[in-house]
């Protein structure tokens, strides 16, 4: 490792911090092209609906002042967009940009209004006149199988995309042989990835070509220009994807969004910049949603409480579609394989299922389909730890692995970790926090604690261990230019993680220079070589991190070659803090760069001073892991939960960057909160859904989401590069396990169950029977 | 969302204003914050004129009557009235109930009386001022000048008695009298909303107790629960400091008067909230709010 020492594990302050706190950043609203038109959706407010031919009728809406075009499918000839993962009795469902005969869940677009202003465009939307011919629909995973149910899709019989049983070891024999089993049902909500900033993209038609330029708040520039190409057939190399400042993700624009492929063909149509800037209502109604999954698990434990066994029948409701780039399978399937967790089971049986309903597709958020089977193990476990006169921690503490590398029962290959050192410290974070009597008499307290795995940084090595089919490797070009800046190029753009940080503290410290030489630019599919998945899954400092460090190291040896043809020096040279010393010489790296770009003489004895580096990489798989301990106050008055503390332990390895670390723990944490405690989308019985606006969908706001303590515990991985693993997901998994848990414990005297998340007041009451009815 | 497209007047006389108002389909603007976000949603419908009183002169006026009443302008912002030592000392109430209203941002531009005429069942400054004997002065056309109790002005949710071309200009709260106690508590699951339910209860010296209830019902409900404690006692600290007053709320009569008050009016039942939920926390918040008026300040 190079003497540039400190760069990487550094708490340095986020480069990008100063122009985002000032109002600097430039997302999709901020641009503007010249005679661009602003693009609103008419959209379907029918859970089901056929369309007759002609039933859309726009002439009042083209009548009005500012309106360019109404544009329907019918207008719009397009490849429907396909989800690509490949899983064997996966069945798929295409999706098309705007529906044309059928609407298949409220919110889904039918036509596309173009108008000189936005407001122009949204009065032109609504004057849009659309004969819907409402048809019956289902909502929930069983209204969808119940025999007769309404099919989402003609060909997709019983609306059944994917059904499969898993079994690894005897989970039947262990069952048998259980002292004791537990059954956890869990209805998991439904939730919005609610952003900050919505989805919305620009198209601008190449002047005098078929290209396209797209600006687009997307995780992923070259999958986003993939989809483009695959609909469009505009060939890759003439679309151009640039991903300007993304107010958050969290998973939501992984996928291309049926309405970035609207726009873009909206804006070749007419010949002239589109821009769509999505809604806050728009947002939660219509964009995809996460979660939702329907699960009935079941432990067998020992007397001794060992447990020995983890079964699960894993339902998701994918909502109307199978959906694009991340299949709705990331919720139940990759749920089934994470069911051991962090600890040492043998046999695991998981039943998956996954149905269309009439609901917004579900697409990836932060945690993804691990979340919510996590929550029901972790609940279990608490309900056995009472059983068997076992403390929870204990209990955990009995089953946590030890050993590394650890195969799970389901094959994840867990390569190092701190499992019982970041128990003990959660418990020893809150210890006390329990004592103090609370404010009033009928309140109570309760504790939780829960320790996690996350399957980190996947590379395909990582995603072949959870049975996904899935290309997650990246090439990165470093260059140094002839002042002696770095650049680094990467498909892997930022929308809130800071890699202009913790990429440029890899560069700086394999390279030898100073992290503040260093540019990151990660935005534009024209500059950056291609990265197979964007931005996501945690895969960022392992897969691009390790990519840069690899090439650091070999542009590092480029520069010394040519400070030795240089210096002509034999002695041994180091590079550090952007300087090659070698004996009593000294030569800066913009030296260095001046002379590999303009030194006739050194080109006489190097015939190729090249300064730039590109890496292919694709790491093995690494699992993070930590803990979370939640001490809670349930009010037995109102209904209400209070977390009084919370403990975050993490352990990710070699950390980037400690307050990054802690940052994305933070926001997974408070994620996790609000879905334990607040966030339903909720749809009613009329297949609306409830959470219509951010006073019906109740995102926590900074004032709700607990102070937090963080701990760290550093398990380099011995298969990645420098060790780092990734951690993005962390306390989006855990949290809510950690609250409910804390919550049922603080109920333990009315045996409380929980069953439904989020933890309404109602249901709090209801769990404590105190209310008739808990919805 | 945009707005819809509507007219914009900024009278600069309550005359003009009240002129204005009696158009067909005209709505009042003072600090915007329930409304404008209503109509951006387009879950109001757009009214053709928005007569906007933020020129209108003295009207943000916080002061007090010859007979000791607070008079708070149709144009006195809410943080305004959150920082007034007049409102602290006279009507401790509204003060605790507005650091709950919103937050700073849409205090500073909210009203108080705006708040009152938007009339949302949940909002905390309606019941407030019914607790309070509020008295809305209404401006009408012609120079007409009324007064309405805020209890006949809150005709339901999002509606109220004002006749076409009136507006509140002012709003008048009785002033606490010696000795009384007034506690506001709420409740809802996320900081900053709107409350499920809310309770204003004013114990008077001699254990006369009300209470009003916010979220519970259509409109404010107010009810004089009766005399459920001791006369307040002065007491001398052991030190010899100030005088404290104490005084023992009856617990089994608190219990048994809200609960017969809950019993004859059923709460309301809509997706925020089941009946039952609001039932419990009317109950909670009611008896919180009367023993910690009772305790010791």
């Amino acid at each position: 490792m190079s003497a540039a020492a400190g760069a990487i594990g550094a708490r340095r302050r986020r480069v990008e911090d100063e122009r985002l706190l000032r109002g600097q950043a430039r997302h999709v609203g901020d641009l503007t092209r010249p005679r661009m038109l602003e693009a609103v959706f008419v959209r379907s407010p029918h859970p089901a609906a056929r369309l007759a031919p002609g039933a859309i009728d726009a002439r009042r809406a083209l009548a009005l002042p500012g309106v360019a075009a109404v544009l329907t499918a019918a207008d719009l000839p397009h490849a429907p967009l396909l989800d690509s993962v490949r899983i064997d009795g996966l069945r798929k469902t295409p999706q098309p940009a705007l529906a044309a005969e059928r609407v298949r869940f409220a919110g889904e677009p039918v036509a596309i209004v173009l108008a000189e202003r936005r407001a122009q465009a949204e009065d032109a939307a609504a004057a849009v006149a659309v004969a819907w011919e409402p048809a019956p629909f289902a909502l929930t995973p069983e209204q969808a199988a119940a025999p007769g149910a309404p099919l989402v899709h003609d060909e997709i019989a019983g609306n059944l995309l994917y059904a499969e049983r898993k079994r690894y070891g005897d989970p039947d024999g262990a069952f048998a042989a259980a002292d004791l089993v537990i059954e956890q049902p869990l209805t998991g909500n439904r939730q919005s990835a609610a952003p900050l900033e919505g989805r919305g993209c620009l198209a601008e038609p190449a002047a005098g070509g078929d290209g396209l330029t797209v600006w687009a708040s997307t995780m992923g520039p070259h999958l986003l220009r993939r989809r483009l190409a695959q609909s469009t057939g505009i060939p890759e190399q003439r679309l151009r994807v640039i991903a300007p400042d993304v107010g958050g993700s969290f998973g939501l624009k992984i996928p291309a969004a049926p309405e970035e492929i609207a726009v873009a063909l909206a804006a070749r149509a007419v010949g002239r910049p589109v821009r769509w800037v999505e809604g806050r209502r728009e947002q939660l109604v219509a964009a995809p949603h996460a979660k939702d999954q329907r699960i009935a698990l079941a432990l067998a434990l020992s007397r001794a409480g060992e447990l020995l066994a983890v079964r699960a029948t894993l339902v998701g409701n994918a909502g109307a579609y199978s959906f694009n780039s991340a299949s709705a399978l990331i919720e139940p399937y990759l749920g089934a394989g994470l069911l051991p967790g962090p600890y040492a089971v043998a046999h695991v049986e998981a039943e998956i299922r996954s149905l269309l309903t009439n609901t917004s597709p579900i697409s990836p958020y932060r945690g993804v389909g691990w979340t919510q089977p996590h929550t029901a193990r972790e609940l279990a476990l608490d309900r056995a730890a009472r059983a068997l006169g076992i403390a929870p921690a204990e209990l955990r503490r009995r089953n946590l692995v030890t050993r590394f590398p650890h195969r799970s029962a389901t094959g994840m290959v867990y390569d190092s970790g701190s499992y019982v050192a970041s128990l003990e410290s959660a418990v020893e974070l809150v210890a006390g926090a329990a004592e103090a009597a609370p404010s009033e008499p009928d309140v109570r307290v309760g504790v939780g604690v829960t320790t996690y795995v996350e399957p980190a940084g996947w590379g395909s090595d990582g995603a072949l261990q959870s049975e996904w089919s899935f290309a997650s490797h990246d090439a990165v070009r470093l260059q140094v230019d002839p002042t002696g800046g770095v650049l680094a190029a990467v498909g892997t753009p930022s929308q809130g993680q800071g890699h202009a940080t913790t990429l440029a503290q890899v560069v700086a410290e394999e390279l030898g220079v100073r992290v503040e030489d260093v540019a990151i630019v990660a935005q534009d599919t024209d500059a950056t070589p291609v990265s197979t998945a964007g931005t996501r899954a945690s895969r960022v400092a392992t897969v691009t991190g390790g990519a840069l460090a690899l090439a650091a190291r070999r542009l590092r040896e480029r520069l010394l070659a040519v400070a030795a043809a240089l210096l002509d020096e034999p002695a041994p040279l180091t590079l550090a803090d952007g300087i090659v010393r070698g004996g009593a010489r000294e030569l800066t790296v913009r030296e260095l760069a001046e002379a590999a770009h303009f030194d006739p003489a050194l080109r006489a004895r190097l015939a190729e001073p090249d300064l730039v580096v590109t890496q292919f990489h694709d790491p093995a798989a690494a699992y993070s892991n930590g803990a979370i301990a939640a001490v809670v106050e349930v009010d037995l008055g109102t209904g209400g939960v209070t977390v009084r503390r919370l403990a975050v332990v993490e352990d990710c390895g070699t950390m980037l960057n400690p307050t990054i670390v802690e940052g994305q723990a933070a926001g997974a944490v408070a994620q996790g909160f609000g879905g334990a405690l607040l966030e339903d989308v909720a749809y009613g019985p009329d297949g609306l859904p409830r959470g219509d606006s951010l006073g019906g969908y109740l995102l926590p706001r900074i004032a709700d989401v607990p102070e937090m303590a963080f701990a760290h515990h550093v398990s380099p991985s011995p298969l990645t590069v420098n060790g780092v693993k990734g951690m993005g997901e962390s306390g989006a998994i855990a949290a809510p396990a950690a609250i409910a848990c804390a919550v049922a414990d603080a109920l333990a005297p009315e045996r409380f169950v929980v069953e439904r998340l989020p933890l309404t007041p109602a249901r709090v009451l209801a769990g404590a029977g105190l209310l008739e009815e808990g919805r | 969302m945009s707005l819809p497209p509507l007219a914009l007047a900024r009278p600069a006389t309550v005359a003009a204003a009240t002129e204005l108002l009696r158009r067909d389909g005209a709505r009042a603007l003072a600090g915007g914050q329930s409304l404008v976000p209503l109509l951006a949603a387009r879950l109001t419908p757009a009214p053709t004129l928005l007569v906007d009183l933020g020129a209108l002169p003295g009207l943000d006026a916080i002061a007090r009557d010859d007979d000791g009443w607070l008079r708070i302008g149709a144009l006195a912002r809410q943080r305004a009235a959150e920082r007034s030592p007049l409102v602290a000392a006279h009507a401790p109430l509204l003060a605790q109930a507005l650091a709950l209203v919103g937050h700073p941002s849409t205090r500073n531009r909210g009203t108080v009386v705006g708040s009152v005429a938007h009339a949302d069942p949940a909002a905390e400054l309606p019941a407030v001022a019914v607790a309070l004997d509020g008295v809305a002065v209404v401006a009408g056309p012609g120079g007409a000048r009324r007064e309405t109790p805020v209890a006949a002005l809150i005709a339901g949710p999002g509606r109220t008695t004002l006749a076409p071309g009136e507006l509140i200009a002012e709003l008048r709260l009785a002033p606490a009298a010696a000795g009384e106690r007034q506690v506001w508590l709420e409740f809802a699951p996320r900081r900053f909303d709107l409350p499920l339910v809310g309770a204003a209860v004013r114990l008077a010296a001699d254990g006369d107790a009300r209470l009003t209830l916010a979220g519970y019902a259509e409109a404010p409900l107010d009810a004089r629960l009766g005399p459920l404690g001791r006369p307040a006692l002065e007491q001398a600290d052991d030190g010899g400091g100030p005088a404290r007053r104490s005084r023992a709320l009856d617990r089994a009569a608190a219990t048994a008067a809200v609960e017969r008050l809950l019993a004859a009016h059923p709460p309301r039942d809509d997706a925020r909230a089941p009946a039952a939920l609001r039932r419990r926390l009317a109950r909670t918040l009611a008896l919180r709010a009367l023993a910690k008026a009772a305790a010791d300040a």
